[in-house]
């Protein structure tokens, strides 16, 4: 079937699922592109799948028989190759098929990827990263396989909730970060220290100031010629947005998708939403200002409203068992 | 009373369980929620919750 619409969205998290159904919702045709074969998941309850079974399951939130249902159409498994901007069409590809999708309006909801170190790719066998549903469906049996220790790189916000959520689970986890305190970007001082304390206090072995200088099968190199041996290693040093396309189309980009304050790319007629979008020089990489995005975006592609996107503020916590942890 | 569903992460609000956490009493209608109530899981605001079928 030949879609008809004429906004397409390249992307299925929650930017580009939710801006597909928000549109769907009030009857705007909408075609997703994505890569994903699983369904609309809830990427924000990765970091906390190992301790309660019951999540992988409940952070499918929509199939794409939901999606369609909805009214949105759906293509999955599709990989775009590239963007015609003269032509106002998108290049698409799946392992059956290829062919070509106008657009009068695209929005680029890509995403991110988890961040590896220059150093580090070549090592990347090594390690694990849990950056998408597939990664935890490998990760689970790896973790249940887990007889002595599981090693975390990286202290940051998803570092320090999966260190939880694998403590909860039961297992023996060290954390390493390069830094003098835990979520030294979302915390303070004081309550950086009380979360250390609180894994502390759990037992989970936490090495602050030590920088890992690379991986060995089931070794975590560290300075001086030490290092660390673990049945699991889990790599958790940031996200990359995937701007890769739009780089190749000719689109401004910066770290992420360079876009204006109504979050249009340097063409008037491609946006970017979510974790890929550089907004003024910011990247929105949390749930609410990209629910924020979401609506507004809703709002201006159904004529609702013509003021730019204003950034609130935006409350976030940790989900960190047993300890209530807000910025 | 009636359960409410995060669009965003699936955490279900039952007013026979409240949200102790944040302070919010068994018993609780969702409509009686504060504005400024958040999902417990993901951190979304009450808009982004909706009548639980289930």
């Amino acid at each position: 079937m030949q879609p008809q619409s004429k906004i397409v969205i390249i992307g299925s998290g929650m930017a580009g699922s939710g801006l597909a159904l928000e549109l769907a919702a009030r009857q705007i045709p909408v075609t997703l592109i994505t890569g994903e074969t699983a369904g609309y998941y809830s990427r924000p309850l990765l970091s906390h799948a190992f301790s309660d079974q019951t999540t992988k399951d409940r952070m499918m939130l929509k199939s794409w028989k939901d999606m369609e249902t909805a009214g949105v159409t759906v293509m999955t498994g599709t990989r775009v190759l590239s963007i015609n901007r003269e032509e106002k069409s998108v290049l698409w590809e799946s392992n059956s098929s290829s062919g070509e999708l106008p657009y009068d309006q695209l929005v680029l909801a890509t995403g991110s990827d988890a961040l590896i170190p220059g150093p580090w790719k070549a090592q990347k066998t090594h390690f694990s990263l849990l950056n998408s549903y597939n990664d935890l469906e490998n990760l689970l049996p790896k973790v249940g396989e887990v007889q002595n220790s599981i090693a975390i790189v990286g202290g940051g916000l998803i570092g320090c909730e999966v260190a939880s959520d694998l403590n909860k689970a039961g297992k023996k986890v060290t954390l390493f970060h390069g830094v003098d305190r835990l979520m030294e970007r979302q915390l303070s001082e004081s309550q950086s220290a009380e979360l250390l304390a609180h894994f502390q206090f759990l037992g989970i072995d936490i090495r602050l100031n030590t920088m890992v200088k690379g991986f060995e099968p089931g070794k975590v190199l560290l300075p001086e010629g030490d290092s660390f041996s673990a049945d699991l290693i889990l790599v958790a040093v940031g996200f990359l947005p995937r701007t890769e396309l739009a780089k190749q189309a000719g689109l401004e980009t910066g770290r992420g998708i360079k876009a204006s304050d109504f979050l249009k790319t340097s063409d008037d007629s491609i946006f970017a939403i979510g974790d890929t979008a550089e907004i003024n020089g910011q990247i929105y990489a949390f749930v609410l200002p990209i629910r924020s995005q979401v609506k507004w975006l809703t709002d201006y592609l159904s004529g609702k409203t013509t003021e730019p996107w204003t950034p609130g503020v935006y409350p976030a916590k940790a989900k960190i068992h047993g300890l209530q942890l807000k910025w | 009373m009636q359960k409410y569903i995060c669009i965003v992460c699936n955490h279900i609000y039952d007013p026979a369980l409240g949200d102790p956490d944040s302070g919010i009493a068994p018993g609780t209608p969702f409509d009686q929620l504060p504005d400024d109530w958040s999902c417990p899981d993901c951190g979304v605001t009450k808009e982004d919750f909706e009548l639980y079928a289930g």
